[in-house]
C-alpha cells in the first residue's frame, strides 16, 4: 500500500549495520534482564531505534512481525478472558478435589493434572490465574500449607504447556516460523512431556504429598462445597466451551483446511464475542467489548511486536547468519552435538532470563543452518530441542516463566511468601532431571 | 508454504467476497453487533471461504494506520491525566471575562486546535466535562456550546494528517506527508471554521447572558489547580511536541507517521513510568494499553482486511471503471461526485468504512487520470468529504455521539431530529465552500 | 473553602502496633466505617476499617483474585469466626490500606466533596510534607455541615 515505503533511511553516521544492530540487541536484552524498565517498553523502544538509526524501514520492521503469532496470542487471550467468567474451571478444580475425597495428597496429582491438561489447551499464565486462587481456597478450608501444591503447579503448567503448538508462547513462535502444526507438535512432545509429567508428579508425592494431613472434619468442609454453584453463566459455559473445542479442532484440521492457527484463534474469538454479546444493546456490547480487549495481555503483546523487529533488524543486518555459521563451527556440523546443545543452553538461560526473546533469536538463527543439515526438514530435531530447552527450562527459577510469577505474586497476596533461592533449591535440580529425559527421548527419536 | 486456497465450493471469488463486503457493511450500519466484532468476523468469513489466505490478509492491513492511532492513543491517555486539557479551557474562559459569547467562541478554537492534533473523540471527551463544569458555573444552557464543539471538533479534524481518522487512511494509502494535508486542508478548514464562529455567534451567542455574580465565580475559579501532576505535564508536552515535530520532518528524517507516534507513545511510558518499582510498571503499562480504543483499533484491521479480499477479486477495480463511465473521465464531475457523495453518505453512516473502500477504488484510477500525482485534488474532495459530512447527523461522527453521550450523563439531552435540522444544513454549507475551493484551487 | 474547613482535626486514630480486636472494638465504639493508621509520631500510615475485616473473614484464597466468585463454599457462622479469631492478636499495620487515596488541608471543598463521591468511605486528610494526620473527613460530618450552611 505504501508508494514509497522502500528506502530504508541511512545509517546514523554511515556506521556498520552489522554493529549498531547488534548493540541495539543487546542494549535491549540488556534492559529486559534488568527489569528496572516494563518489557513492553523496552522492546518498543528497541524497534523505535532500530528503524530511527535506519537498520530497517518502517515497511520492513512490520515485515518482521511474525502476525501469526500475534493473531493466535491475542485470539487465545479474548477467548479465555470470556470462557474464564463462566466459572467452569473453578468448577472442574473442585469437582476433582471432591473425587479424591479431599484428601491432600491427592488434591495435590489432581490440580496438577488439571493445571497440566489446561495449560496445554490455553497460556500458562492464564491457567495458573484460574486454578491458584481456589487452589488456596481449597487449601485454607483443609487448613494446609499450598507451598507445596503451588510448587507443583508451577510445574505442571510449564510442563503441560510443552505439549502443543498453543500450550506456551516458544511453541507458538516455532510453530509459526517453522509451519509446524498442531498435530505435529502433539506428536513429537506429548509423549516426552507426559513422561515427564509424571516423574514430577511422582517426586512431589514422595516429597511432600504424602506428608500432607487434614482432619476429617476440615475434608468435609471441602466435600460440602457445591461446584454447580461455581458456574456463573450457563449460557455462556456453553458457548464457550462450544468456541473452544470448534478452535482446537480447527486447530487440529488446520492441513486439511488451508488454515493457519492465527486465523483459526482469531475468527474464535470473534465468533465467541457475537454469541456472548449478541442480542444486547449497542451501549452495553460496546462496554463488553472494549472490556474483553482490555483484558487481552497488552504488555505482552508488545514486547512480541517490539522484539520481533529488534530481531529482523540483526537478522536484515546478517548477524543471526553469522552466528550460525560460528554455533556450526564450533559444533562441527554434527547434527547431535547441535541438538544437545540448543537443548541444554536454552534450558539453563530459560531458566534465568526469559525465553522469548531468546528463542525469538534462536529461530531465523536455527533456520540459518538449514543447508548444513541438508534443508528445512533435517532441522526438525532442533527445533523439538529448542521447545524442550525452552518451555522446561522456565521451571529452574522462579522468574524462569511469567507463569512462575504470576503464581508467586497471587500467592503474596493470598499470604504464602516465595522466595528465589528456597524455590531455585528444589526446582533447578527437578528441572535438570526433565533435560535430561528429554536428551534420552530426542536422542532416541531422532539422532 | 502459504497457497491460495479455493474458494468455498468453487463460487466466483468477485461475487462471493463482494457478497461478504455487503453483509459486513450492512451488519455494522444495522448496530445490532459491535462493529470491531463485525469487521473480524467479516475478515474470518473471507478467509474461512478462500477469498485470502492469512497471510494476504495481513498485507492487506495499513499498520502504519494502526501504529499512528495506537501511538497517539497510548500519548493522549498518559497526557490527559496530567490535566493540561481543563487548565486551557479554564484559562480561555477567563481571558475573555467569562463572558458567554467569548466562552463559546474560545472553546470553539480550542476545540478545533485540539482536534486538529489529536483524535476527536479524545478532544470531545476532555473538553466536554469541563464545558459542562463552566456552563453550570455561569448558569447557562451548555446545548449551543456542545453543539458548536462537534462542528469544531469535525473541522479542526480535517485540517491535519492526524486530525480525522479518514485522513490517516488517505495519508497512509498514499504516502503524502504532514506538511501536504496542512498545506492543502488547514486553509479550507480555517475559512469554514471562521464561518461557523461567527453563524454560531449571530445564532446563540449574541443572545446568551450571565449575571455578574455567576461570571466572578467562573473568574475565582484557579486553573493551576487543574493541574495534577507536574512532572507529567513537561513530560507529556515535551513528548507531544517532539511527535509533531517529527510528523513535519517526517520526510527529511525518511520516517513514517506511524513510527513516530509508536516511538513516541514508548518514549513517553518510559518517562513516565522511570524509577517506579517493576509491579507499579506493570500495572500502569498494562493500564495504559487498556485505555486504547480497541474496539476501533480491531474495527480497522477487520475492515482492511475485507477490503482487501474485494480488492483482490477484482471488485473494486470494476467498481473504479464504471464510476469513470459515468463521470466520461472527466476530472472535474470525478472529483465534485466524490466530494457531495462522500459528504452525505459520511453524514449517514459511518465515513471509515466508506472511505477504506474508495481508497483503493480511486487508486486504480490512476492510469485513466494520468498517473498517482493526478488524483490529489480527488484525495481532498475525499477528505473533506468524509470529515466535514460528519457534521451532518448525530451518528455522523463518533465524537458527536461521544458529545451526546457525556452531555446526557450531565442532565443536556441530544436528540436526532432536532440536531440534524440544524447541522445538516450547516454541513452543506460547508461543503458548498469546499465545492468552490476544489474547483478554484485545483481544478 | 477547603478541606480544613470540613474536617474533624481531632480524630480517634490506631496505633500501628493496635491488634485488630482492639480495633474492631474502637470501631464500634466510635461507629466508623474506618479509622487511620499512625505511629508514634503520628505520621499517618494507612486506612482500617469494615473493608479490612471482611477481608479478613474471607478464605484466604480470596485475597488471591477480587474476581473469584465464591457461591461454592458451604461455610458456617463459626467457621467464619475461627478465622478472624486467627487474626484477632496480630498488628492493624499488617492488614491497613496504606494505598487509599488522601486529602490534603488544602485541597479545594469541590474536589474533597468530588472524592468523597468517588471513594465512598471516609478519608484522611495528611499534611503533604511532614506526612503527619491533620484530620479525617467522614461522608456523614461532611452531609452535616452542608446542612447547617444552608
Amino acid at each position: 500500500m505504501h508508494s514509497e515505503g522502500g528506502t530504508a533511511a541511512s545509517i546514523l553516521f554511515g556506521l556498520d549495520p552489522m554493529w549498531v544492530s547488534s548493540a541495539i540487541l543487546i542494549a535491549t536484552y540488556a534492559a529486559i534482564m534488568s527489569e528496572r524498565i516494563n518489557r513492553a517498553i523496552v522492546s518498543l523502544l528497541g524497534a523505535g531505534v532500530m528503524i530511527l538509526v535506519g537498520v530497517l524501514n518502517q515497511e520492513m520492521a512490520v515485515r518482521g512481525v511474525d502476525f501469526n503469532t500475534i493473531a493466535l496470542l491475542t485470539g487465545m487471550m479474548i477467548i479465555v478472558s470470556v470462557t474464564r467468567k463462566s466459572g467452569v474451571f473453578q468448577y472442574v478444580a473442585i469437582w476433582s478435589a471432591k473425587q479424591v475425597k479431599a484428601n491432600p495428597a491427592g488434591i495435590m496429582l489432581m490440580l496438577q493434572i488439571v493445571t497440566a491438561v489446561f495449560s496445554a489447551l490455553l497460556d500458562n499464565v492464564t491457567t495458573v490465574l484460574l486454578i491458584v486462587p481456589v487452589t488456596m481456597v481449597i487449601c485454607d478450608e483443609l487448613k494446609i500449607k499450598p507451598y507445596p501444591i503451588l510448587v507443583a503447579e508451577i510445574f505442571a503448567s510449564n510442563i503441560g504447556g510443552t505439549s502443543t503448538l498453543i500450550g506456551d508462547p516458544p511453541n507458538i513462535i516455532i510453530g509459526s516460523a517453522t509451519g509446524l502444526t498442531f498435530n505435529d507438535f502433539l506428536f513429537n512432545l506429548a509423549p516426552v512431556v507426559i513422561v515427564v509429567q509424571i516423574v514430577t508428579a511422582a517426586i512431589f508425592h514422595v516429597m511432600w504429598g504424602r506428608k500432607l494431613h487434614a482432619t476429617a472434619e476440615n475434608r468435609e468442609r471441602v466435600m460440602k462445597f457445591n461446584e454447580l454453584e461455581a458456574i456463573t453463566d450457563w449460557r455462556l459455559l456453553k458457548q464457550s466451551l462450544s468456541v473452544v473445542f470448534l478452535v482446537i479442532l480447527g486447530f487440529v484440521l488446520a492441513r486439511q483446511l488451508h488454515l493457519e492457527p492465527g486465523t483459526i484463534a482469531m475468527t474464535g474469538a470473534a465468533v465467541l464475542m457475537l454469541l456472548a454479546n449478541f442480542g444486547r444493546d449497542a451501549e452495553t456490547q460496546s462496554h463488553e467489548v472494549h472490556h474483553t480487549f482490555t483484558e487481552v495481555e497488552w504488555i505482552t503483546i508488545f514486547f512480541f511486536v517490539g522484539l520481533f523487529m529488534v530481531v529482523s533488524g540483526v537478522e536484515h543486518a546478517g548477524v543471526l547468519k553469522m552466528l550460525a555459521e560460528y554455533l556450526i563451527a564450533a559444533t562441527g556440523g554434527d547434527l547431535k552435538v547441535t541438538a544437545i546443545a540448543i537443548l541444554w543452553s536454552s534450558a539453563i538461560l530459560s531458566a534465568i532470563i526469559d525465553n522469548i526473546p531468546f528463542v525469538a533469536t534462536m529461530i531465523p538463527l536455527i533456520k540459518n543452518m538449514a543447508p548444513t543439515f541438508g534443508g528445512p526438514e533435517g532441522l526438525l530435531p532442533l527445533w523439538w530441542c529448542l521447545s524442550l530447552g525452552a518451555c522446561l527450562g522456565g521451571n529452574g527459577t522462579l522468574i524462569g516463566a511469567s507463569a512462575n510469577l504470576t503464581v508467586a505474586g497471587l500467592a503474596e497476596r493470598g499470604g504464602t511468601t516465595f522466595k528465589f533461592i528456597p524455590y531455585m533449591k528444589i526446582a533447578f535440580p527437578l528441572m535438570l532431571i526433565s533435560i535430561v529425559i528429554s536428551t534420552f527421548y530426542v536422542w532416541w527419536r531422532y539422532l | 508454504m502459504h497457497h491460495v486456497p479455493a474458494t468455498l465450493f468453487g463460487i466466483d471469488p468477485l461475487w462471493l467476497s463482494s457478497l461478504i463486503l455487503i453483509v459486513t457493511y450492512a451488519v455494522i450500519i444495522s448496530e445490532k453487533i459491535n462493529r470491531a466484532i463485525a469487521a473480524l468476523a467479516g475478515a474470518g468469513v473471507m478467509i474461512l471461504a478462500g477469498a485470502l489466505n492469512q497471510e494476504m490478509a495481513v498485507r492487506g492491513i495499513d499498520f502504519n494506520t494502526i501504529a499512528l492511532l495506537t501511538g497517539m492513543m497510548i500519548i493522549v491517555a498518559i497526557t490527559r491525566k496530567c490535566g493540561v486539557f481543563q487548565y486551557v479551557a479554564v484559562v480561555s474562559a477567563k481571558v475573555v471575562k467569562a463572558n458567554p459569547a467569548g466562552v463559546l467562541l474560545m472553546l470553539q478554537v480550542i476545540t478545533a486546535v485540539f482536534s486538529a492534533l489529536l483524535d476527536n473523540v479524545t478532544t470531545v471527551l476532555l473538553i466536554v466535562p469541563v464545558t459542562l463544569v463552566i456552563c453550570e458555573e455561569l448558569k447557562i444552557k451548555p446545548y449551543p456550546v456542545l453543539v458548536a464543539e462537534i462542528f469544531a471538533s469535525n473541522v479542526g479534524g480535517t485540517a491535519t494528517l492526524i486530525g480525522d481518522p479518514p485522513n490517516i487512511l488517505i495519508g497512509s494509502a498514499t504516502g503524502m506527508s504532514f506538511n501536504e494535508f496542512v498545506f492543502n486542508l488547514a486553509p479550507i478548514a480555517i475559512v469554514i471554521q471562521l464561518l461557523y464562529l461567527g453563524i454560531f455567534h449571530l445564532m446563540w451567542g449574541r443572545k446568551m447572558r450571565a449575571s455578574d455574580e455567576n461570571r466572578a465565580r467562573v473568574m475565582a475559579m484557579d486553573e493551576r489547580l487543574a493541574i495534577t501532576d507536574v512532572r507529567l505535564l513537561k513530560q507529556s508536552m515535551g513528548v507531544l511536541v517532539l511527535v509533531i515535530l517529527g510528523f513535519v520532518m517526517a520526510h527529511p528524517l525518511h520516517l513514517e507517521p506511524g513510527t513516530i507516534a509508536m516511538t513516541g507513545a514508548a518514549i513517553l511510558m518510559l518517562l513516565n513510568n522511570f524509577g517506579k518499582k517493576a509491579e507499579d510498571q506493570s500495572e500502569h503499562v498494562h493500564h495504559t494499553f487498556g485505555e486504547v480504543e480497541w474496539v476501533t483499533i480491531f474495527f480497522f484491521v477487520g475492515l482492511f482486511i475485507v477490503v482487501a479480499g474485494v480488492e483482490h477479486a477484482g471488485l473494486l477495480n470494476l467498481l473504479a471503471e464504471k464510476m469513470l463511465a459515468l463521470t466520461g473521465g472527466d476530472m472535474k464531475a470525478t472529483a465534485l461526485a466524490i466530494l457531495w457523495s462522500s459528504a452525505i453518505l459520511s453524514a449517514i453512516v459511518d465515513n471509515i468504512p466508506f472511505v477504506a473502500t474508495m481508497i483503493p477504488l480511486i487508486e486504480s484510477m490512476a492510469p485513466a487520470f494520468g498517473g498517482p500525482e493526478a488524483l490529489k485534488p480527488l484525495w481532498w474532495s475525499l477528505s473533506l468529504g468524509a470529515c466535514l459530512g460528519g457534521n451532518g447527523t448525530l451518528i455522523g461522527a463518533s465524537a458527536n455521539l461521544t458529545v451526546a453521550g457525556l452531555a446526557e450523563r450531565g442532565g443536556v439531552t441530544f436528540r436526532f431530529l432536532p440536531f440534524m435540522k440544524l447541522a445538516f444544513p450547516l454541513m452543506l454549507i460547508s461543503i458548498a465552500i469546499s465545492n468552490f475551493y476544489v474547483m478554484w484551487r485545483y481544478l | 473553602m477547603s478541606c480544613k474547613d470540613i474536617m474533624n482535626s481531632a480524630p480517634p486514630v490506631l496505633q500501628k502496633g493496635t491488634t485488630v480486636a482492639d480495633a474492631l472494638a474502637l470501631l464500634r465504639q466510635e461507629k466508623r466505617m474506618n479509622l487511620p493508621v499512625t505511629d508514634a509520631k503520628g505520621k499517618y500510615l494507612g486506612l482500617f476499617g469494615a473493608h479490612q475485616i471482611l477481608m479478613l473473614a474471607l478464605p484466604k484464597g480470596a485475597r488471591a483474585d477480587d474476581e473469584q466468585n465464591l457461591a461454592f463454599i458451604a461455610d458456617s457462622v463459626g467457621d467464619v469466626i475461627s478465622r478472624l479469631k486467627v487474626v484477632a492478636a496480630h498488628p492493624v499495620e499488617r492488614y491497613m490500606d496504606s494505598e487509599s487515596e488522601t486529602l490534603t488541608p488544602d485541597t479545594p471543598l469541590v474536589e474533597t466533596l468530588h472524592i468523597l463521591y468517588l471513594r465512598r468511605e471516609d478519608l484522611p486528610v495528611v499534611d503533604p510534607v511532614s506526612q503527619l494526620l491533620k484530620g479525617i473527613v467522614t461522608i456523614r460530618s461532611s452531609l452535616g455541615k452542608l446542612m447547617v450552611t444552608e
